[in-house]
């Protein structure tokens, strides 16, 4: 068997498979819990987002939301309109993408803390738009968004949504994976490693923190539409900095920099906790935010980061035990 | 015409002048030693010709191009690359990405081509890690390329970083403090190193070193500087013995008690 005949099987092997895990899951989780694993895949969108933009280019951002609630209103607003779903999902990435690069521009000029505050204002600044443009929005009422309609069948249930977030998930981890392991998320880690040494390498600081920014937008606008069909009802409370932070704490406990396993550790650690102990809000919070600090001072790389250096401790261990036998 | 030509070099930074009226030269194929007490403006220096520090006066010539009119993020593709005194390695990288990091500029895919997983994306990448990889043996790191670079030890980070300027390929090299902590059998190593880069590759190097030794038995020329400004240019040998040279770094009152002891 010819070297590309066999790729050309195990890369049909591994859609099947990722086909196969796509149609079984909604079969398995019913009811509630698929609205819950809806939820988490949205989240985990938006998480990728922010690690490409924090994680691995190293730019501290609280705009998570803001960009969020960009595109989710944008895909509401234009699905109501007649435009149909399969367009209004992209293009509601694009203007997340546009406007994540404008946020490139303070991320040139400015560093950690003063850009995670030029980020706060901004979904401040996205919020109070959703909330006084009454005659697009509905204002601080929020709008109904319809369910959309994708090869004329309508997505009414939480199973047929799920194949559509999974879908849209599965094409942008593969895009986030091409994306990072060559130059360009070299690029972004060198940026993050030292600013100094990327620009001799011939990394143009403009170009690549824009480029972050963008992405970043793109995912977090996808995610605030898929969010917005899924929940049959936005408003501009939901797009607040408590839900930037959230998504920050999500990726902080994942493992920042960790982009397609850290940021699902993370969304579902923030999704199924209330659900595992069935507990009070506030106590979700005081849960969540001890997390975070536990997670910065002793898992400075996260979950993910701690399953690795476990799995890289678990193979030197089989390595001197096998050899160790013979 | 020479590679670097600078003339007149001066930078302020507030109230004092770190550089003042600075001139060099430096060739194809020519190892030039810059030397000094601390703080007389050697990193200055570099961080000028790299753009890094906008200089008040002056002009910098690098094959004949304006070096003014370029940004940091230019001076790879034109042919200069730069170690740096405190190391500035891509700390949570392996060595292998740190070095491949290097070859950025000769990709030529762009983000599209690269998102959509074009084969023609992956056949330079597999170039570049080929490429790196034979680097990596030449310089003594081949079974470290796995490693992420915050585990090793200093000698090592400053190989890296040398790998990584190699990866640009330059025409001339800035080497800022490159035998710093090492032991005298890295140095002789990194004098050999030196000296095949100037031969065998034909780069030029600015070499910045406290360590006298190595300066004197790799460079051609040396520069003196103190308090940002040239003291003293000239064969390894005249340098040494160069009275403002000697003046720098003994201090005035130790050269004249000795040279009044040496009288007697």
């Amino acid at each position: 068997m010819t070297l590309k005949v066999h790729r050309a099987l195990r890369l049909s092997l591994l859609i099947l498979a990722i086909a196969a895990v796509g149609i079984i899951l909604p079969h398995i989780f019913t009811g509630y819990y698929l609205a819950i694993l809806n939820l988490i895949i949205i989240y985990y969108i938006a998480c990728m987002g922010l690690n490409i933009a924090s994680g691995e280019t190293g730019l501290v951002s609280l705009a998570t939301a803001g960009l969020m609630c960009v595109g989710a209103y944008t895909s509401a607003i234009w699905v109501r309109l007649g435009v149909p779903f399969c367009l209004a999902l992209p293009l509601a990435g694009t203007l997340g993408a546009v406007v994540g690069f404008s946020l490139g521009y303070p991320a040139l000029r400015l560093g950690g803390l003063s850009l995670a505050l030029a980020t706060i204002g901004f979904t401040q600044v996205v919020q109070q738009v959703a909330m006084q443009w009454t005659s697009m929005t509905g204002g601080t009422i929020g709008m109904t968004v319809l369910r959309p309609t994708l090869v004329g069948i309508e997505l009414n249930d939480d199973r047929s949504y799920f194949y559509l977030t999974f879908l849209v998930a599965v094409i942008l981890i593969v895009a986030a994976i091409n994306l990072l392991k060559g130059k360009t998320g070299r690029a972004f880690r060198g940026i993050r490693g030292s600013e100094v040494a990327a620009q001799l390498m011939g990394i143009k600081l403009a170009t690549y923190k824009t480029m972050a920014f963008s992405v970043c937008g793109f995912y977090a606008a996808i995610a605030g539409s898929l969010y917005a069909h899924f929940a049959g009802r936005i408003s501009p409370e939901i797009f607040g900095l408590w839900l930037s932070v959230s998504f920050m704490a999500m990726i902080i406990i994942g493992g920042m920099g960790s982009t397609i396993l850290g940021s699902i550790i993370g969304a579902v650690f923030y999704v199924t906790l209330p659900e595992a102990f069935r507990i009070t809000r506030e106590i979700q919070a005081v849960i969540f935010g001890l997390a975070v600090v536990v997670s910065l001072i002793h898992m400075p790389a996260g979950i993910a980061g701690a399953l690795q250096s476990l799995m890289a401790k678990l193979k030197v261990k089989v390595k001197s035990l096998s050899s160790g036998k013979t | 015409m020479g590679l670097l030509q600078i003339k007149g070099l001066s930078i302020r930074f507030g109230g004092i002048a770190a550089i003042t009226g600075f001139d060099l030269e430096c060739n194809d194929n020519e190892i030039v030693g810059i030397i000094g007490p601390n703080g007389a403006g050697k990193s200055t220096l570099f961080n000028c010709i790299c753009r890094l520090y906008e200089p008040s006066e002056g002009s910098m010539l690098f094959q004949g191009k304006n070096l003014l009119k370029y940004g940091p993020h230019d001076l790879a593709r034109l042919g200069i690359a730069r170690t740096f005194q405190n190391l500035e390695v891509f700390n949570k990288l392996t060595v292998l990405e740190n070095v491949l990091i290097g070859r950025h500029c000769r990709f030529g895919s762009g983000l599209w081509s690269e998102v959509l997983g074009l084969s023609r994306v992956n056949r330079e990448e597999k170039i570049a890690r080929q490429e790196v990889e034979a680097l990596l043996e030449v310089s003594g790191l081949g079974s470290e390329k796995d490693r992420e670079v915050a585990g090793l030890p200093y000698g090592k980070l400053k190989m890296v970083e040398l790998a990584r300027a190699l990866a640009l390929q330059p025409r001339l090299l800035l080497l800022d403090e490159p035998s710093a902590g090492m032991s005298a059998e890295e140095i002789a190593n990194m004098r050999q190193v030196l000296l095949e880069l100037r031969e065998k590759r034909g780069i030029s190097i600015l070499l910045v070193a406290h360590h006298l030794g190595l300066v004197m038995t790799t460079c051609e020329r040396v520069v003196v500087l103190n308090f940002g400004e040239k003291i003293a240019e000239g064969a390894p040998g005249e340098v040494a013995r160069d009275k403002a040279v000697l003046e720098a770094y003994i201090g005035k009152k130790t050269y004249l008690a000795e040279g009044a002891s040496k009288a007697e």
